[in-house]
C-alpha cells in the first residue's frame, strides 16, 4: 500500500491500514509509525518519546534547571503538565553525590491547584476521587513523592487566620464580581500565579516549571495581541522568566515547543493515564463568543487542523519580538538565585541559602533603589510597565503625595502576605485588615499609621487606588466604569456597573493581599527610585 | 462488528459518564463503516449532551485527537479510514491542556 506525504504538511493519504501496511517512523526508519508530528513526519512511539524529551533537556541545557535547585512541578493534569515531570524525572538523579552523565541533582515538589470545590460543589468524597486518579496519573510518571493538593483558595491566606471556608467564599465572591468572561478567565490565570508563586516561595523553590505547550502559547499570542497586551507578550512566552525579581523563583516553560498531540501520545506511550480532566474555574459559558480566550482557542485550533503550519508560525513570529531583561537565562537564574547554589554543601544548607540569598538581594536592591533588576510589574497581571505607564503612575503618586493628610489615628494596615516588606515601617498584621479597605470612607483611607511617601490618599475609591498601580489595560477596566466588564467588576462587585460614577466604599469587593500588597510595593519603589527606573 | 469508543480527558461526561463504551455496528449493505461515520453515529447514539463540544460539521471538533489501534488517524486517512471488526477508536480532548 502506498502511503503519499503531501508536501503542504497535510494528513498522510492511505486508504485502509493494518499492521502491515502502516508507513515506517521517518526517524528510525524501522518501527511502524504511530502519530503524525511537526509538518507531516510520521514517527512511530519511540521516536516520538525521544524527540518530547529531547526539546525538554534542550530547555534543560538552556539553564531552565540548574544542580541543586528546588523545583515546583505544577500539575494540572493535561497530558502536557504529566509529559513535562515524567521528562524532568528522567534526567533527575537520585544521588546528588554520585552524577551519572546528563543527570543533575534537582529536588523536586509537585503541586496541583485545586478548583473543584470552588466551580463545581464537589464533595469532599468528589473531591477525594479526582485526587486519587491524578495522584494515580503522577505515580506513573515516576514520581515517588507526594503530591501537594492546594485549593486556590488558598491565594487569599494572608495575616488573618481566615478559616478555608472564609477563603472560598471571598474566591466566590470575586469570581461573582466579574461578569465580563475573559476577564474573569484572566483575573483567575493571576490568580493562580500568584498562588504557585507563593507556594514556591514557601517551599524554598527556586524555579516553578509549567507545563505551557505550543498551543497554549499561541494561543495566548493572539489572545493578549486582541487584548492590547502586546508590550508584555515577549515576557510571558519566552522559556525563562524571573520578572519578580531578586529572591523570588522563576518561571520556566520547558513544553512550548510540544505540541499537545505530542505530550498526548507521550503520555499515552508511556503508560500514563492523562489528561484527567478536572472541574475549574470559571463556569464554562455556553456561548465561546464570551470569551476572547476562548475564540482565540478555537481560531487556532481549527487552523491548525487544516494547516498545521499555523502555529508554528504563530510562535515563530511572536519569539522574534524581543524579550526583557529578566527573560535572559543567565539573569534569570541569577535573580532567582539558582545560580548561587554551590555543590558541595550539605542539604540542609543548600534549603537555608535561597532564603539567606532572597533576604541579602532584596536588601541590596530594596536599600540601594536599585530597580535595574526589577522591572515594575503591573499590580493586577503583573505585565511589565511601559515607560509612559511608569510616568504617568509616578505623576499621579506624586500628586497624591500632595493631597495626602496624615492621620495617627488609624492603626489598621495592610497585612502582609509573606512577601518581603522591610523598611515600611512596622505593619502589623492588625485584625482584619481588609475592613480598612471594605469601608475606606469609615476610616480615613490611610494605609500606615505614620506617614509614608507612598501613602495613598484618603477617600480615594479603591478603583483609583488599583489603578494606580496597574498597566493601561487593567487601568481602564479598574476606572471605566462603563468598560464590558474585566477588572472593574472586580472593584465593582455585585454593582450592576453598567454605568455611572465609581461604587459606594461599601459594596466592594476586596482582591486578595497578594495584589494590594503588590501595589504597595510598586508604589515604594517607584518612588525610591524614580530615575533609576529600567524604561 | 464490534468496535470499542474510548473517550478520554473529559470527553466521557459527553457521552453519559463512561469512557469505554463496547458498540455493536450492524452492516450495511455495501457500505463500510469509516471513522467518520462511527463518528457521526456515536453523535446520534450515545452522546448525551453537547454535541458541538463533539463535533464541528462532519467532523470531530479541532482540539480532539482521534486514535484508531492507538495510532494517530491521519496516519490512515482520518474520517475516511476503514473499520474492522474489533477495533478501538479513542477520543481525547486537547482542549484546555497543559
Amino acid at each position: 500500500m502506498r502511503v503519499y506525504v503531501l508536501t503542504l504538511g497535510t494528513s498522510v493519504e492511505g486508504g485502509g491500514r493494518g499492521p502491515g501496511q502502516r508507513a515506517a517512523c521517518v526517524k528510525c526508519k524501522a518501527a511502524p509509525a504511530v502519530v503524525l508530528v511537526r509538518l507531516g513526519d510520521a514517527v512511530c512511539s519511540s521516536c516520538l518519546e525521544a524527540g518530547v524529551l529531547g526539546k525538554v533537556r534542550t530547555a534543560k541545557g538552556k539553564g531552565a534547571f540548574l544542580p541543586r535547585e528546588k523545583v515546583l512541578v505544577a500539575i494540572s493534569g493535561g497530558c502536557c503538565s504529566l509529559a513535562m515531570l515524567s521528562c524532568i524525572l528522567s534526567f533527575v538523579s537520585s544521588d546528588p553525590t554520585r552524577l551519572s552523565k546528563g543527570k543533575v541533582a534537582l529536588e523536586l515538589v509537585v503541586v496541583h491547584i485545586e478548583e473543584g470545590e470552588a466551580s463545581a460543589g464537589l464533595s469532599p468524597g468528589q473531591l477525594e476521587q479526582h485526587r486519587r486518579e491524578l495522584r494515580a496519573a503522577v505515580a506513573a510518571t515516576g514520581y515517588s513523592g507526594v503530591m501537594e493538593c492546594v485549593p486556590l483558595c488558598r491565594v487569599f491566606q494572608d495575616g488573618t487566620h481566615a478559616s478555608h471556608g472564609q477563603q472560598l467564599e471571598r474566591l466566590h465572591k470575586l469570581v461573582r464580581g466579574v461578569r465580563d468572561m475573559t476577564a474573569c478567565e484572566d483575573l483567575l490565570v493571576h490568580l493562580r500565579q500568584h498562588l504557585l508563586l507563593q507556594l514556591a516561595r514557601d517551599m524554598g523553590c527556586t524555579k516553578i516549571a509549567r507545563g505551557d505547550c505550543a498551543g497554549t502559547v499561541a494561543v495566548h499570542v493572539l489572545a493578549e495581541t486582541a487584548k492590547g497586551r502586546g508590550y508584555s507578550l515577549p515576557a510571558d512566552i519566552a522559556l525563562m522568566d524571573a520578572r519578580f525579581g531578586p529572591g523570588a523563583p522563576a518561571v520556566v516553560m520547558p513544553m512550548r515547543e510540544i505540541m499537545h498531540k505530542e505530550a498526548a501520545f507521550y503520555c499515552r506511550s508511556r503508560g500514563i493515564p492523562a489528561p484527567i480532566s478536572l472541574p475549574t474555574l470559571p463556569p464554562e459559558s455556553e456561548n465561546p463568543k464570551d470569551s476572547i480566550n476562548q475564540l482565540a482557542e478555537d481560531f487556532v485550533n481549527s487552523l491548525q487542523a487544516n494547516l498545521p503550519s499555523v502555529m508554528f508560525t504563530v510562535l515563530r513570529s511572536a519569539t522574534a519580538l524581543q524579550t526583557f531583561d529578566f527573560n535572559d537565562p543567565e539573569a534569570a537564574n541569577q535573580l532567582c538565585g539558582a545560580s548561587t547554589l554551590v555543590p558541595g554543601h550539605n542539604q540542609q544548607q543548600q534549603r537555608r541559602q535561597p532564603e539567606q540569598q532572597q533576604q541579602q538581594l532584596q536588601q541590596q536592591h530594596r536599600g540601594a533603589g536599585q530597580a535595574t533588576n526589577r522591572h515594575p510589574l503591573c499590580s493586577v497581571c503583573s505585565a511589565p510597565l511601559t515607560s509612559q505607564e511608569v510616568e504617568q503612575l509616578l505623576a499621579s503618586a506624586h500628586s497624591s503625595r500632595a493631597l495626602q493628610t496624615t492621620t495617627p489615628s488609624s492603626d489598621q494596615q495592610e497585612g502582609s502576605s509573606g512577601s518581603q516588606k522591610e523598611g515600611s515601617g512596622g505593619r502589623n498584621s492588625g485584625n482584619a485588615p481588609q475592613q480598612q479597605f471594605e469601608e475606606p470612607c469609615s476610616n480615613n483611607g490611610v494605609l500606615h499609621s505614620t506617614p509614608q511617601p507612598h501613602n495613598l490618599p484618603p477617600r480615594m475609591p479603591l478603583a483609583a487606588a488599583l489603578a494606580s498601580g496597574s498597566c493601561q489595560s487593567c487601568r481602564f477596566y479598574l476606572t471605566h466604569p462603563g468598560a464590558p466588564g474585566a477588572h472593574g467588576q472586580l472593584i465593582q462587585g455585585s454593582h450592576s456597573g453598567d454605568a455611572g460614577p465609581p461604587p459606594e466604599c461599601d459594596d466592594v469587593e476586596v482582591p486578595p493581599a497578594c495584589i494590594l500588597s503588590r501595589l504597595q510595593d510598586l508604589h515604594q519603589m517607584l518612588l525610591a527610585a524614580p530615575a533609576q527606573v529600567e524604561t | 462488528m464490534k468496535v470499542k469508543l474510548e473517550f478520554s480527558g473529559g470527553m466521557d461526561l459527553l457521552f453519559g459518564n463512561k469512557k469505554m463504551h463496547e458498540v455493536e455496528l450492524a452492516e450495511t449493505n455495501g457500505k463500510r463503516w469509516t471513522v467518520g461515520r462511527v463518528i457521526m453515529w456515536a453523535r446520534e447514539n450515545l452522546l448525551t449532551e453537547r454535541p458541538e463540544l463533539f463535533m464541528k460539521g462532519d467532523s470531530v471538533r479541532p482540539g480532539i485527537l482521534v486514535l484508531v489501534n492507538d495510532c494517530d488517524w491521519e496516519l490512515s486517512g482520518t474520517l475516511d479510514c476503514e473499520l474492522q471488526d474489533g477495533d478501538t477508536v479513542t477520543f481525547i480532548s486537547t482542549l484546555h491542556g497543559g
